[in-house]
């Protein structure tokens, strides 16, 4: 039986078995999902054939993810996560005025959910090849593309809710009477602090770069110098990228102090503190930016060997 | 390559190489493992193949043979049912504890300024209000557990097998995460300043005291260190896949494998938070005409963060099982030979 690759021809079995199989200059056996046959991608190929026809460049590789050409997976990266994490809910601010001696404080901002994980990149797959001859034009040769995949961007993470602001202090009060002039009774109150604003969403990590793929070619001793010859491509993909940290939540700001009413003494300093801003993700971890990269992938490898006789 | 007529498993024999050419595949003695290792000068988690093309594979000679792998080089204590330390029948390792991570035993770590009036000798602080005590900080987050080591692709070319083989290649099971640090305590606040009385004559002519700068209000308590979130479970690793390429006749059923993806890593444990500071003591000795001091806060306690929920320092996240593997048996007329 003869399999001829013409322009893009896609495979999706473990085994591919021919008599001879050919690729015509240009050409591209894709290693790839069948939409007929549905299920998973082949991640592992084993070429058995008596010869091998190369009839100008040509290339093997594969595409697992299905994005649309001309760049298959070792050239395209995992789609990125899209959307944002949610952010934190704002913290409350109580109405009114406070009771003695400090009133409420403003609660504090939620933080923001860490943003989605990125996609990892496919492991390329491993490409056995066993085959007695290799006929090869001049400027024929092929390429064995099965570096790892690039993985996807981390999703964005949520922002920190604000705090809540901090309720007004109570007003002093006062007694008087016609014999000894106004007394102060109970001085004004502490006005109640901000709320602490929501840390920062962590940032999704970027998708891991997948592995690199394994080669092996088997082939009879007059072949191999040509085996030799060809491209093989087996570099792992790269981590992908992280998200975007979310925003810290501000402070909540603090309530003022009671209202002062004569004799009662002044009260500086008796207004509400701003609560703290969030974290922000650089103060978490200033390297966030690497630290939350995705793992590049492991290189693979290729070899190429020669054996007596062929499996058939 | 390892080429040679005969090769014999007994115990554990590690193959580093990644073809085997032998007439003879032969498994000897009580549960023989041929445990599939690192290509020498590979890195932890790149792909592994191992391509075995044995005229005959014979464990009769045998109990319990099997095939499986090791590629991450660690000692293990088995999590599975079989007692092997190889990887599917282990669990990768722990991430790492979360830094920092506060003593909260005796004399707990306690942020700073932390006027505690045992050792603080200058209670009172200024007026209108004493400092405040220093907020806790966070503990760190536990590392993420290890991801489990994917299985190998196992090729066989065979013409005889005789006996019967377990290929144990399931994937390895993703590593816990690791614990979360403890938050650090909060400081305590700093003592109120005493209250000032003046006099003041009333319209009769008479003194009496009055108030003209309130008693201080103490420091509050600083807030506690939140809690570490335990790191994330490490991904398991993913099924090996296993090709047989047989001549007509061999009992490819006596090859039986488990391909399983492995499990994915728990969520770290979380840290616990640091306790709020104590609020600075008010003035014992407040003038009557004074009224009444004004009492600090206590510092709140950090929050909390337990698995799954909007904790602060980020939710954590089990890891996500690995995919399984899968099993291809093709009929050839011969076997390749070298």
């Amino acid at each position: 039986m003869s399999f001829v690759v013409t322009g893009v021809r896609i495979w999706s079995d473990v085994v591919l078995q021919a008599t001879t199989i050919t690729f015509n200059s240009g050409s591209t056996l894709l290693l790839a999902p069948s939409p007929e046959k549905g299920g998973g991608p082949p991640t592992t190929l084993t070429i058995i054939a008596n010869e091998i026809d190369i009839n100008g460049p040509a290339t093997i590789t594969y595409d697992f993810d299905s994005a649309p050409a001309p760049a298959y997976d070792p050239g395209t990266p995992k789609p990125p996560q899209v959307g944002m994490a949610p952010s934190g809910s704002n913290g409350f601010s109580p109405s009114g005025t406070g009771s003695f001696p400090q009133a409420q404080n403003g609660s504090d901002g939620g933080p923001g959910m860490t943003g989605a994980k990125g996609i990892p990149g496919v492991d390329a797959p491993e490409i056995q090849i066993f085959v007695g001859v290799v006929k090869q034009v001049a400027s024929g040769k092929l390429t064995i593309n099965v570096k790892g995949q690039d993985g996807g961007r981390g999703g964005d993470a949520g922002n920190g809710g604000n705090g809540g602001n901090g309720q007004v202090g109570s007003p002093s009060t006062t007694s008087s009477s016609w014999y000894d002039n106004s007394k102060c009774t109970q001085g004004a109150g502490k006005g109640g602090n901000g709320g602490a604003g929501g840390d920062a969403g962590f940032p999704g990590r970027g998708g891991a770069g997948g592995n690199g793929g394994i080669v092996n070619v088997f082939t009879l001793a007059p072949s191999l110098p040509v085996v030799k010859t060809w491209s093989y491509i087996v570099d792992f993909g790269k981590g992908g990228q992280p998200g975007n940290p979310g925003s810290a939540g501000s402070g909540g700001t603090g309530g003022a102090a009671g209202t002062v009413n004569d004799p009662c003494p002044p009260v500086p300093g008796f207004g509400g503190s701003t609560g703290p801003n969030g974290q922000t993700m650089n103060a978490v971890d200033p390297s966030w930016a690497t630290d939350y990269a995705g793992k590049d992938g492991q290189p693979g490898y290729s070899a190429q060997y020669a054996i007596k006789q062929v499996p058939s | 390559m390892i080429n040679t007529p005969l090769v014999t498993v007994a115990g554990n024999y590690d193959v580093t190489d990644d073809i085997i050419f032998c007439d003879l595949l032969q498994f000897v003695g009580i549960s023989p493992q041929l445990v599939i290792r690192p290509v020498p000068g590979s890195k932890v988690g790149a792909r592994r193949l191992l391509k075995i093309v044995a005229k005959v594979i014979d464990t009769t000679g045998s109990t319990g043979a099997t095939i499986t792998y090791n590629l991450d080089n660690n000692f293990e204590l088995p999590a599975g049912n079989i007692p092997s330390f190889a990887d599917p029948t282990t669990q990768t390792k722990t991430g790492s504890d979360g830094t920092p991570n506060a003593w909260q035993g005796p004399f707990p770590d306690t942020a700073s300024p932390n006027f505690n009036p045992v050792w603080d000798t200058l209670h009172a602080g200024p007026f209108p209000k004493a400092a405040d005590g220093g907020d806790g900080y966070a503990g760190g987050r536990g590392g993420t557990g290890a991801q489990g080591m994917d299985g190998p692709t196992l090729e066989i070319w065979t013409t005889n097998v005789i006996g019967g083989v377990s290929i144990d290649l399931r994937g390895q099971q993703g590593g816990n995460g690791g614990k979360g640090g403890n938050g650090q305590f909060g400081g305590t606040g700093q003592g109120g300043s005493p209250g000032i009385t003046g006099t003041d004559t009333s319209w009769t002519g008479v003194p009496y005291l009055v108030c003209t700068q309130q008693p201080g209000q103490p420091g509050d308590g600083g807030r506690g260190g939140n809690a570490g979130c335990g790191g994330d479970g490490g991904d398991g690793g993913n099924g090996g896949f296993v090709k047989i390429f047989y001549t007509s006749g061999v009992n490819v059923a006596a090859l039986a494998t488990m391909l399983q993806g492995g499990k994915g890593g728990n969520i770290g444990t979380p840290g616990n938070p640091g306790k709020g500071g104590a609020a600075g003591a008010l003035e014992t000795t407040i003038p009557v005409a004074c009224g009444t001091g004004q009492n600090a806060q206590v510092g709140p306690n950090g929050d909390g963060c337990q698995g799954g929920d909007t904790g602060k320092g980020g939710v954590s996240q089990p890891g996500s099982p690995g995919a399984d593997g899968s099993l291809t048996t093709y009929v050839v007329k011969n076997i390749p030979s070298d």
